[in-house]
């Protein structure tokens, strides 16, 4: 857990089970929508985050704790100036194995990422999950989406005859 | 919480109802332009919304923002005909660029060449010999012939007068829909004033059953002949000159507004419509979503890019300045070809600049190269000795690749 850093504006979130999250007010505005919520004068002392339990919410302050922009001496913040290869290089590695989760969890994090508005995290797991899905057959895509195939033999040589392009 | 077994490997997914439509929409939407082709098949309700503006508009945006940017060119291979290639900075530095597929069109299989940039997924083929034009999907290799245009001239350029047509291909953000402009010159030469006397303009509107109609209103200039039509913010752009015949020439840009239809004009950066021993030396392009004029300055030895940030402003911001002294001399032999700046990498800090082969000169390879405005280094990124990059003989013959559903029907 965060601790208080001379200087520094803390923000506490809040899960619907109970726990408290008190984390530095930049990291929690990696959220657009926590963001908003503050910039709108609309958190107060905390901020209750519905839908996502302590166990995400924890995961997904992780991330925003690894990805908030630096703050060089001047207490500037350096989101504006590119960040040297090493240390993208150092993100994607940490992000390679901030991912290595099972599939429910992944699905949360989707979720909250969706919810709360965050780029980058949103980016990651939809990514992980594309590169899961992708090279799986429709059959096993339909089962990922719970949907049957609903067309009629004819309809579906039609389907295929129009989409042809796509299985060249 | 449910628990699931992991799937790290590739283990079969198991029905997971759990995540709205709406964000499973955005993760299809990220998937390259053929898989959601194929999704399509899944049900009717999924081909549905992978049908709708809506998604194409999600697809537009997401399948493109993560990458680094990608170019396409077309391979003659004597064997195959065309073969579509994309090569990008990202995915393989120095690298071979992966096939993607050979484009079908009847009559296209020998000779087959970019005509336009991409614009929102979809760009124009033409086969020089037939002059038969297709719209393209680069990325879903859909192809689908323009219907024929009584005014399709070939260039002609004599006694009988002076007949031509350029095409041009936007994107109507209002309409959601992309419309190809014909404009054509048939007839006497000029009037007195060197003006085009007989020129029109035929417009048609892509995925609407629709055919080539008359739009009221005519080029107010002669564009030039064989130079490619940019699209940027709503405006299809040409190169091209004021007068013929009569002396001072001067070049001005054609625009010609997607959403209104009407034709106006644009001069171009800091009084070069008066440079008349460089014309030949100019040519537009698009860098970064803007109108791009690229013009080579013999005398002093710099190549220009200059860049139109609004069509409203009318005002030209030189982006870059290179200086010909500082970059190896194979990149930048004048007599051979020019670079064209294709797109910018690294967050902008660097311009992909490719260098076409030329056709007249042996021993001469096409070349990519990132140049670096404020260092003035340039990287090779390839060199054409590798027989793919030969097919690269002219500025639009590489262009910046994009994932797209869009169909070209």
């Amino acid at each position: 857990m965060a601790t208080r850093e001379a200087g520094k504006k803390m923000i506490m979130l809040k899960s619907p089970d109970g726990m408290e999250f008190e984390v530095e007010e930049a990291v929690a505005m990696e959220s657009q929508t926590i963001r908003k919520m503050i910039e709108d004068d609309c958190a107060d002392t905390a901020i209750l985050i519905p839908n996502i339990n302590s166990k995400i919410l924890s995961r997904v302050i992780e991330y925003c704790n690894k990805h908030v922009p630096t703050t060089g001496a001047t207490g500037a913040a350096a989101s504006d100036t590119v960040a040297p290869a090493a240390l993208a290089e150092d993100l994607k590695i940490w992000d390679a194995e901030f991912i290595k989760v099972n599939r429910a969890t992944r699905f949360d994090l989707i979720q909250a990422a969706s919810y709360l508005n965050i780029k980058g995290l949103l980016d990651l797991t939809s990514q992980t999950t594309i590169d899961t899905i992708s090279d799986n057959s429709l059959e096993e895509i339909r089962s990922f989406l719970s949907t049957k195939n609903d067309y009629l033999p004819e309809e579906e040589q039609t389907i295929r005859r129009e989409n042809q392009w796509a299985f060249q | 919480m449910a628990t699931s077994p992991t799937d790290l490997g590739n283990t079969v997914a198991l029905p997971c109802p759990s995540l709205p439509d709406d964000v499973i929409m955005d993760i299809f939407a990220r998937l390259p332009a053929k898989f959601v082709g194929r999704c399509r098949y899944l049900s009717r309700a999924w081909a549905a919304t992978l049908s709708s503006d809506d998604f194409a508009d999600r697809h537009h945006h997401l399948a493109n923002h993560r990458h680094s940017p990608r170019v396409f060119f077309l391979h003659h291979s004597s064997r195959d005909g065309p073969l579509m290639h994309v090569w990008s900075p990202q995915d393989s530095p120095n690298g071979a660029p992966s096939t993607l597929y050979v484009p079908k069109a009847a009559n296209a299989e020998r000779a087959l060449r970019i005509a336009t940039l991409v614009c929102r997924g979809l760009a124009i083929f033409q086969t020089p010999c037939t002059e038969i034009n297709y719209l393209c999907n680069p990325s879903s290799g859909q192809m689908a012939a323009l219907p024929e245009h009584e005014k399709m001239f070939w260039y002609q350029d004599d006694v009988l007068g002076r007949h031509y047509t350029s095409l041009g291909l936007g994107y109507d953000a209002h309409t959601k829909k992309h419309k190809v402009v014909c404009v054509y010159y048939g007839g006497p030469r000029c009037d007195s004033e060197g003006f085009p006397r007989f020129a029109g303009c035929d417009l048609y509107v892509v995925n609407s059953n629709g055919r080539w109609r008359l739009i009221q209103g005519k080029p107010p200039a002669w564009v030039r002949p064989n130079m490619a039509s940019i699209f940027a913010q709503g405006q299809v752009y040409w190169l091209a000159d004021r007068k013929i015949n009569i002396k001072p020439a001067e070049m001005v840009i054609v625009s010609f507004s997607l959403a209104n239809h009407t034709f106006g004009t644009l001069p171009p950066p800091l009084g070069m419509d008066k440079d008349i021993r460089s014309l030949p030396k100019h040519h537009l392009t698009k860098l970064n979503e803007h109108l791009c004029f690229v013009s080579h300055n013999v005398s002093n030895s710099f190549y220009d890019i200059w860049l139109l940030p609004e069509h409203e402003e009318r005002v030209w911001n030189l982006h870059c300045r290179l200086d010909m002294s500082k970059v190896s001399p194979d990149m930048t032999n004048r007599f051979v070809k020019w670079p064209n700046p294709l797109v910018t990498i690294d967050n902008g800090s660097r311009i992909l600049l490719v260098r076409p082969r030329s056709l007249a000169h042996e021993n001469n390879y096409s070349r990519m190269c990132a140049y670096d405005p404020m260092t003035g280094d340039v990287d090779d990124m390839f060199n054409g000795s590798d027989m793919v990059y030969d097919s690269i003989t002219s500025t639009t013959d590489a262009a910046v690749y994009e994932e797209s559903i869009v169909s070209p029907r």
